[in-house]
């Protein structure tokens, strides 16, 4: 059950919905089609959030992280995509991806009811919280249950992006704070 | 005088070992194999951009010669010196970039993108 974002209110229940990345995905072992469906549905929530954060950000490092977002999610997407394809493998939509997608819907929906540094704030905010339930899904749950070899190298190979997406997060969010 | 026959044997066998090394030069290669320590870096003019890492991290080149980086990542790189040596652009994905050093000195660098992709260009005279 899902309320509309109200700041407050909204960012705990996105904060909430992010953590149901990592606990869903715990509670049972995907199979490789089920990791394909949660590996898109993670870079296509993040590239979401990043246009409009490339479009409606005010400070330009926030602009920037949200078009590099785009940018870096959209090219793991695409190699994600050409090796399911070339595997034979056919994403299956499974709840940690359902909650992966209507997490981001709703963190969306919070950030088009604000603006300014209130927006630049929460965005970088919640890209933080993403990004580090994010590398703790992919290190518990996607690497140790990919089986396809190529699947979980494709795996190990994009978590130190996922890791650096965080740590310039987290650079941001420092500077925003001055 | 029993100590020396025993030696002796005991040369032989490890002389035999070495023979039998040797003539397996393949098996024995991963252990003897040069590898440039890190203080040091690696030779060669070839840097990948792969896995958000420089590959190798530190790279030793003689003044003259022409480093290429090439992005291996689904996502652009950037190669940045930190004391403002040399500055790449924005290097797309399959693309190469390539900067000759002309200049003797340790330049570390770094991809301005991903915080923690580092890497040093050690350039001697």
């Amino acid at each position: 059950m899902r309320t509309k974002g109200k700041s407050g209110i909204g960012i705990g229940i996105l904060a909430a919905a992010a953590m149901g990345v990592a606990t869903a995905a715990w509670a049972q072992a995907p199979n490789d089609a089920q990791i394909a469906a949660i590996v898109v549905a993670a870079n296509q929530v993040d590239i979401d959030a990043g246009r409009l954060a490339a479009s409606k950000a005010t400070n330009p490092d926030v602009k920037a992280y949200g078009q590099m977002m785009v940018t870096d999610h959209t090219g793991v997407n695409k190699q994600a995509t050409d090796l399911v394809t070339k595997l034979g493998v056919k994403p299956e939509d499974n709840p940690t991806a359902q909650s992966l997608k209507s997490g981001g819907a709703d963190n969306v929906k919070n950030l088009e009811s604000l603006s300014g540094a209130a927006f630049d704030k929460a965005y970088i905010d919640h890209e933080i919280t993403y990004h580090q339930n994010v590398l703790d899904a992919v290190d518990k749950t996607l690497i140790p249950n990919a089986q396809n070899a190529e699947l979980k190298a494709l795996l190990v190979k994009v978590r130190p992006a996922f890791a650096a997406h965080l740590a310039k997060a987290t650079q941001i969010q420092a500077s925003l704070g001055k | 005088m029993r100590t020396l026959p025993g030696l002796v044997r005991i040369v032989g066998v490890l002389a035999i070992l070495g023979a039998v090394t040797a003539a397996h030069p393949g098996a024995a290669a991963p252990e003897t194999t040069p590898t440039a320590t890190p203080s040091e870096g690696a030779r060669g003019t070839a840097v990948a951009m792969d896995g958000v890492s420089f590959t190798p991290e530190q790279l030793l080149v003689k003044v003259g010669e022409t480093v290429t980086w090439t992005n291996k990542d689904p996502f652009p790189h950037n190669v940045t010196s930190s004391a403002g040596a040399f500055k790449s652009g924005d290097i797309a994905p399959d693309a190469q970039w390539s900067f000759r050093a002309t200049e003797a000195g340790r330049f570390p660098y770094t991809c301005t993108l991903h915080p923690g992709m580092n890497g040093t260009l050690i350039v001697e005279p």
